[in-house]
């Protein structure tokens, strides 16, 4: 039965979307310890209604970040950071309403145009992949770690390193096929491994909290001013002018969310720049310009569906929210894979439809309730952070109430902060814990079936073949490109410069 | 200091991989056993761990890496107040573990941010009362309401 529509969905949703832009707009806190802190009130739900509710959350945080973006120049979440360049400029002149009314709706389109992607394109390749062996399942997993890891922004190196501590962490606990204890060194809180639940708050809540404790925080907050006047949302020749820019960075948004490794930041980037070229008006662009705004918003918001067809279809999150979302529906006894398509055909039509409705919802209630959570923005840190630790101990303790669980959330916490503020990526350590189990349960029944890991390859050409030379080939290529441009752009800074005097 | 925490990385490896030869395979079992597939992984940390550090050795770069620096000042009492929390939470309770850990933190952050004052006694009292009151809403909300289980301690 379709649940998605009855009240208590919607009134559920409507809280997840609210909770989801609160996070979204404090700097600080993003979409991912949002959905992390979120998973264990879940507990008591349907799965159906509980993915939901995580989905309206996810939508609500990435949406949030423009918030402080065009009032503060402060990114309230990372995908919103080129909304500052020129949202910022247009609060600047006076124009922050606007700014706030058509950053809301080019969000809005983005989450539709990838709800209606994942509407006709999951089920899709869902068929492809049900007739997947186990080997072609490795591939892919493979394939999609290696993009996560070394597609990152700075050394992939360690990016690969993040992605294989990750997968160490998964091991911990019984093994799959034979349920053999492993790396757990006599103590029997280990016997079931590390929690989802403690890894994903300690990675993503803790170790911000820890970092955001250490900083001064200003009071400027408080005197945010702008006016929620008649002309709020876009007028109908703007929405014209603006459509085929919308359009494009929905296209560019979808598709970066389904590629693993890239997400909100890569696809507001690339729209930007993709928006400035064909701009009739590139020179606006960082001064204040429609375009350049509506090109960030739209892209960063159609990740969210894209981020989710993977994830459905294939049981590979496209980034590290959907994995965290992925942990969730785990969690609830729901695997997702392109198997949940013929089992759960109705979880998936109230998942489709859901996410069109956490966008309906984040429209109403962002632009409703704009001035309320620019109050929000002045809430005092250090009334906040203390009480979002403390929603942390709440979370872990909900799951099995063993301080074991606490002690590890901190741990992660403080091994995250270390990583993180060393440049080594932890979206890939999540995949790679997600996803590590997955990889070695699908590489143990290839060798079942195929007696060998040599006999996989040469038996017969199969997809996981294929999976596997591109988890090598693609990466490669990226470095080869990145070092090329890399030198050409020393060159370029070496060369003599011509002086015309 | 990066080469110290790859070198740390590294021993871990050795150590996991040490202990992954005592793992024995079942005799149903024809996927390699539970060791195989950790021990690729733990070579492949190894050898990816061997890269960084020669990347590091051969551009000389020895500086950048934080650690010490995370932990220092506001930060590192943070993490300490952290710490004594999750220790109390067993002893106290939530609810009396709660209130000292916020009493104590909010306090100190607005010492903080506001150049080493902590504001007026009424000033304090709200902020203490705030924490309290949030401790037992918490309290009320989980256990009563949705009747999830929170650390108990010797008072309740």
């Amino acid at each position: 039965m379709l649940t998605v529509f009855s009240i208590t969905n919607i009134l559920l949703m409507s809280a997840g979307v609210f909770y989801g832009l609160v996070f979204g707009a404090i700097p600080g806190l993003s979409s991912s310890v949002a959905v992390a802190l979120i998973i264990p009130l879940t507990f008591g739900l349907e799965s159906s209604s509980a993915i939901n509710l995580l989905i309206a959350v996810y939508v609500g945080g990435v949406s949030g970040g423009l918030i402080s973006a065009i009032l503060l120049r402060i990114p309230g979440t990372p995908s919103s950071i080129i909304t500052v360049l020129d949202g910022y400029p247009l609060a600047q002149q006076g124009k922050a309403g606007k700014a706030l009314g058509v950053a809301i709706f080019a969000s809005f389109v983005g989450g539709c145009f990838s709800a209606i992607v994942l509407l006709f394109l999951s089920p899709l390749l869902a068929k492809v992949t049900i007739g997947f062996s186990p080997f072609d399942y490795f591939g892919v997993t493979v394939f999609s770690l290696s993009l996560v890891s070394m597609l990152i922004e700075g050394n992939p190196i360690k990016g690969v390193i993040t992605t294989l501590l990750g997968i160490i962490f998964s091991f911990f606990g019984t093994s799959p096929i034979d349920g053999k204890a492993r790396f757990t060194f006599g103590n029997h809180n280990l016997d079931n491994g590390f929690n989802v639940i403690t890894v994903i708050i300690g990675v993503f809540a803790i170790s911000e909290m820890i970092n955001q404790i250490g900083k001064r925080h200003s009071k400027t907050e408080s005197n945010i001013e702008f006016t929620k006047g008649k002309g709020f949302f876009p007028t109908f020749s703007e929405i014209k002018h603006l459509s085929g820019n919308m359009l494009r960075s929905s296209i560019i948004g979808t598709m970066i969310g389904i590629l693993p490794g890239l997400s909100g930041p890569e696809a507001a980037l690339i729209s930007y720049s993709q928006a400035k070229r064909a701009s009739r008006h590139p020179e606006l662009f960082g001064e204040g310009s429609l375009e350049g705004l509506v090109a960030s918003e739209t892209s960063n918001n159609a990740v969210s569906g894209g981020s989710l067809i993977p994830m459905l279809s294939l049981g590979v999150p496209g980034n590290a929210v959907a994995a965290i979302i992925m942990g969730g529906l785990t969690l609830h006894g729901v695997e997702a894979g392109p198997l949940l398509f013929t089992n759960e055909p109705v979880l998936i039509k109230n998942i489709i439809i859901g996410l069109f409705i956490a966008n309906v919802l984040m429209l109403i209630i962002e632009s409703v309730a704009i001035k309320g959570f620019v109050k929000i923005l002045a809430i005092p840190k250090h009334i906040l952070y203390p009480f979002i630790i403390v929603f942390c101990v709440v979370g872990v303790s909900s799951v099995n109430n063993r301080s074991f669980d606490a002690w590890s959330m901190l741990f992660f916490g403080i091994l995250a902060l270390v990583l993180e503020k060393n440049k080594y990526p932890l979206g890939p350590l999540i995949l790679g814990f997600i996803l590590g189990s997955i990889i070695e349960l699908n590489y143990r029944r290839s060798i079942m079936s195929f007696g060998s890991f040599g006999a996989t390859l040469t038996d017969s050409f199969r997809s996981g073949t294929v999976f596997l030379i591109l988890a090598v080939v693609v990466p490669a290529f990226n470095m080869y490109m990145n070092n090329r441009a890399k030198k050409l752009h020393k060159a370029k800074m070496e060369m003599p410069t011509i002086d015309n005097n | 200091m990066e080469l110290i925490f790859l070198a740390i990385l590294g021993i871990f490896a050795v150590v996991f991989f040490k202990e992954t030869t005592t793992y024995k395979i079942a005799s149903f079992d024809t996927s390699g056993g539970p060791a195989t597939f950790p021990q690729y992984i733990l070579i492949l940390l190894l050898v990816a761990i061997a890269i960084l550090m020669i990347q590091k050795i051969v551009k000389k770069d020895f500086k950048g890496f934080v650690f010490i620096e995370l932990f220092k000042g506001e930060r590192g009492i943070g993490l300490l107040s952290l710490v004594a929390y999750l220790a109390l939470l067993t002893i106290l309770g939530f609810t009396l573990s709660t209130i000292l850990f916020l009493g104590f933190l909010v306090n100190y952050l607005y010492r903080v941010n506001h150049q080493k004052s902590l504001g007026s006694v009424k000033q304090i009292a709200i902020r203490t009362g705030i924490s309290v009151l949030f401790a037992f809403v918490i309290q009320y909300i989980f256990v009563g309401l949705m009747h999830v289980m929170l650390p108990k301690g010797i008072f309740f």
